[in-house]
């Protein structure tokens, strides 16, 4: 096992110098340039705009300032943020914690709703509750994350005023403050999720329920609840852990769009806000950042993989 | 409980100057305002919190023009001069102003005892310093161009000298509220070399800045030892009340969100309302819709140094062709937002006037076609440039490509973000036709704009002319020729179609009903929370 993720860490390597490369190219290939976007309407004559190119290095061939980029930025060392006046790895984890609480507790909604519903569609199928799985699927997938967020919005902040409509308070206005905020992009997030994951699980079971062994658990007797989730569910999760990977780089993705939506000052938000600006450092730390905690994601998914299934680490 | 009611205040004309660049398309407006009985004691204390619509793009208002700098630190700031509710300069820091020597020297004696909010007194060398580094880092420094000194003879008088004469249009240029002549402790001005970055952000006015989280909220403080005037409270001068203890702008650039905001109660005030919501928000007896004024001119601009659009007839065929009725129709989706006038300077402005009115023949296809025929145009693509995130640019350039098309015009819409729309828009090899919004409510403020430097040397509008007009203008104190002037500038501006207008707009802010605002501030320009209170 230990070995086994060795190989996978070592694997990181190259994913994330292509990574890093890609992002940088892509940063410079969009027209618009840093200093126009960093002067905006302020006063700057040419010999300013001179000082501000050379100052940021930017007046340098795109070869000598990938060459020089390159090494620093594997230390984690992305320079200042050139609208933030602070280092950029200090602005990201400003931003980051928040981000990580959207995504990982519409994660946790997601499975906690729809792996049980998922199986439970398996087990009743054609009934009420495989039903009301499939409409809730469809749904959640139909559903466009920011038009479902403005919905929320309208029934649960203005109409019931049972939470706040946006915004974000950190913790240290009190929990329920920090966490009344959250809710509704929370929801947001973890319904379009929810609907994959439904979808996702039932099928497996389907396919893991038909299986001999499982009518063999059944024929020995064995309780349903344990052929259920000892036998099937187990052997099923191979799939639906790779499902739960893929929502959650899915929803780190979705909340760029959840956060501007409800106003948190997330990495999403940071992210769009950096390309507008043309704040090329902290453009490509946000970007790596969430790249990294992708590839970590994938890292844990496939050591759950030889977790679930011993077979998987000797392949 | 408050009673409410509706009140009618017609703008009241008389007035001076301002102007208002709303490049990334923020509007403004006029004065049908809904608000609630002011009750008869203010309340003191509470926590106003305003849904702003875009992050502050830096604290240092001496460098920009840029939003929402004035919604924010005109709490914070003051200047020698601030703007009246009748957008006239007022006194604010300075107890007193004097012309001398023809206009050559202004000598302005500053009010005693002012505090600044680091616990400082101000004196004339916090003036000079300021208004120093606000000549050399301001888009509108450049209107001091003629200066030649400034000196402080006491600690309570400075003394501007000028090589040409400056009328009262210099008591504009420092009290306007877009780039305001801020005066902030002198070893702060000269510490702050760099336009954008101030080494600390300390003013003068009632409320204190507190802190600015980036992208999230900018939060004020009451200044317990603000010192005020004693004169009737008059928009952003006069005697400035702050009931609140606090006001927290919150950062929240989704519309949609800022309504769903204020109509959850999170939010007292909200800037950048759309204004299809003014009905549905007036029909709530716990809200207010407050039509915000003066009127908001949205005009075309050209590059008139380069391309197709540098010949006068091309420019003259556009002027022609657009219908600003339907322009209105698609700007706004109420049409009470809307307003078709010829002039230059706002509807609300007393330099209002159909000047040149002869030569502004909106929808005149025929016309058009004419003059289109005199340049020898050969269907060549001309361009007018949007920004991709910035639907009112969009949706007026598509109603202009339309109209264009009737006279045979062929012009195309390109679609940048913001950053490329700025680069582009400096860019005599690119730019051709972009759009802009902002109000006028004196002649001279048109300078800065078309003075050949703007958006570049490269691209701006100049002339020997309007030059002269502006130089005449600058000179002239006296009220009725200064109109004549304003008028004559106007002409020319038509004549040689230094931009196109394409209507005025009005803006809209709402509010809780519990927020009171007695003086009616919310109604007029930029956010003035002076004298605001919460009921309950």
């Amino acid at each position: 096992m230990l070995l086994y993720t060795l190989r996978r860490i070592l694997e990181f390597v190259p994913t994330i110098f292509i990574a890093l490369t890609l992002i940088f190219v892509i940063t410079r290939l969009v027209p618009g340039s840093p200093i126009t976007a960093l002067i905006g309407n302020q006063s700057v004559d040419a010999a300013q705009i001179d000082a501000i190119t050379k100052q940021l290095g930017l007046d340098r061939p795109i070869l000598e300032q990938y060459l020089e980029w390159l090494p620093r930025v594997v230390t984690g060392d992305f320079g200042q943020s050139l609208f933030f006046s602070a280092p950029v790895a200090e602005v990201i984890l400003d931003r980051f914690p928040i981000t990580f609480a959207l995504t990982f507790m519409a994660l946790l909604v997601t499975v906690a709703v729809g792996i049980p519903l998922g199986i439970l569609s398996a087990m009743r199928r054609g009934g009420i509750l495989d039903y009301f799985g499939n409409v809730l699927s469809s749904l959640g997938m139909a559903l466009p994350p920011f038009w479902l967020g403005f919905m929320l919005m309208l029934v649960f902040a203005v109409s019931l005023q049972w939470v706040p409509a946006s915004g974000y308070r950190p913790m240290e206005f009190g929990f329920w403050s920090w966490l009344s905020r959250l809710v509704l992009p929370v929801l947001a997030l973890s319904v379009s999720q929810i609907g994959l994951v439904v979808r996702m699980t039932r099928s497996t079971m389907i396919e893991v329920l038909g299986m001999e062994y499982v009518a063999m658990a059944r024929t020995k007797g064995l309780r349903e609840r344990t052929v259920i989730l000892r036998h099937a569910l187990r052997n099923a999760m191979v799939q639906i852990v790779t499902v739960i990977g893929l929502v959650f780089a899915l929803g780190l993705g979705g909340s760029v769009i959840i956060e501007n939506v409800f106003a948190l000052p997330g990495l999403g938000e940071l992210i769009t806000t950096a390309a507008i600006r043309r704040d090329y450092p902290t453009l490509e730390g946000g970007i790596f950042y969430l790249t990294l905690v992708a590839l970590v994601i994938n890292l844990m998914v496939d050591l759950a993989y030889a977790w679930f299934n011993p077979r998987i680490r000797y392949a | 409980m408050l009673r409410r009611r509706t009140v009618l205040v017609g703008v009241v004309g008389g007035l001076a100057a301002t102007s208002l660049h709303l490049e990334a398309g923020h509007l403004e407006a006029g004065r049908l305002v809904r608000t609630a009985l002011a009750a008869d004691e203010p309340v003191q204390g509470g926590t106003l919190n305003v849904g702003l619509h875009i992050p502050l793009p830096t604290l240092d208002w001496q460098s920009t023009v840029g939003h929402p700098l004035p919604h924010v630190m005109g709490h914070v700031y003051e200047g020698l001069f601030g703007l009246g509710s009748d957008l006239n300069a007022e006194p604010e820091l300075a107890a007193s102003a004097e012309a001398s020597d023809g206009g050559r020297t202004w000598t302005f004696e500053l009010r005693p005892g002012v505090l600044f909010h680091n616990g400082d007194t101000l004196t004339s060398a916090d003036v000079k310093a300021s208004l120093e580094r606000w000549r050399t880092v301001g888009p509108k420094g450049s209107g001091l161009n003629t200066l030649t000194s400034i000196e402080t003879p006491d600690d309570l008088t400075v003394v501007m000298s000028f090589s040409e004469p400056m009328g009262r249009y210099l008591l504009l240029l420092l009290g306007s509220d877009e780039n305001k002549a801020v005066i902030m402790p002198a070893a702060i001005a000269e510490a702050s070399t760099t336009p954008g970055q101030l080494t600390e952000v300390v003013g003068t006015g009632p409320y204190r800045f507190v802190e600015y989280k980036e992208d999230q909220y900018a939060r004020l403080a009451r200044f317990e030892d603000y010192v005020a005037r004693d004169d009737a409270p008059n928009y952003q001068t006069g005697k400035k009340i702050a009931n609140l203890d606090e006001i927290i702008f919150w950062i929240v650039p989704e519309s949609t969100t800022r309504v769903a905001g204020l109509e959850s109660g999170e939010y007292d005030v909200i800037a950048e309302v759309p204004d299809g919501e003014a009905t549905r928000l007036a029909e709530n007896p716990d809200l207010d819709a407050v039509k915000n004024g003066p009127g908001v001119l949205l005009y075309m601009m050209f590059n008139h140094k380069v391309g197709p659009t540098a010949e006068l007839n091309i420019r003259k065929a556009i002027q022609s062709l657009i219908d600003p009725a339907e322009i209105a129709a698609v700007a706004v989706s109420n049409p009470d937002f809307a307003l078709t006038n010829p002039s230059i300077y706002a509807p609300e402005s007393a330099y209002n006037t159909d000047a040149g009115s002869d030569l502004y023949t909106p929808g005149d296809v025929e016309k058009a076609k004419e003059y289109l025929a005199a340049a020898n145009y050969d269907g060549e693509p001309i361009t007018i440039q949007v920004i991709a995130t910035n639907s009112l640019q969009n949706r007026l350039a598509v109603a202009i490509a339309e109209q264009a098309k009737r006279a045979g015009l062929n012009l195309e819409i390109v679609s940048y973000d913001l950053a490329t729309w700025v680069a582009n828009r400096r860019d005599p090899a690119k730019l051709n036709i972009y759009t802009s919004g902002g109000y006028w409510v004196d002649p001279s403020l048109w300078h800065a704009e078309f003075n050949g430097t703007f958006p570049s040397p490269d691209v701006g509008f100049i002339s020997d002319r309007t030059e002269e007009i502006f130089a005449r203008l600058a000179a002239e104190t006296d009220f009725d020729a200064r109109k004549a002037l304003g008028e004559e500038l106007q002409r020319a501006f038509y004549e040689q179609v230094a931009m196109v207008n394409l209507g005025y707009v009005y803006r809209l802010v709402a509010k809780q009903g519990r927020v009171v605002d007695p003086y009616d501030n919310l109604a007029l320009g930029n956010m003035t929370l002076h004298g605001i209170y919460l009921a309950d």
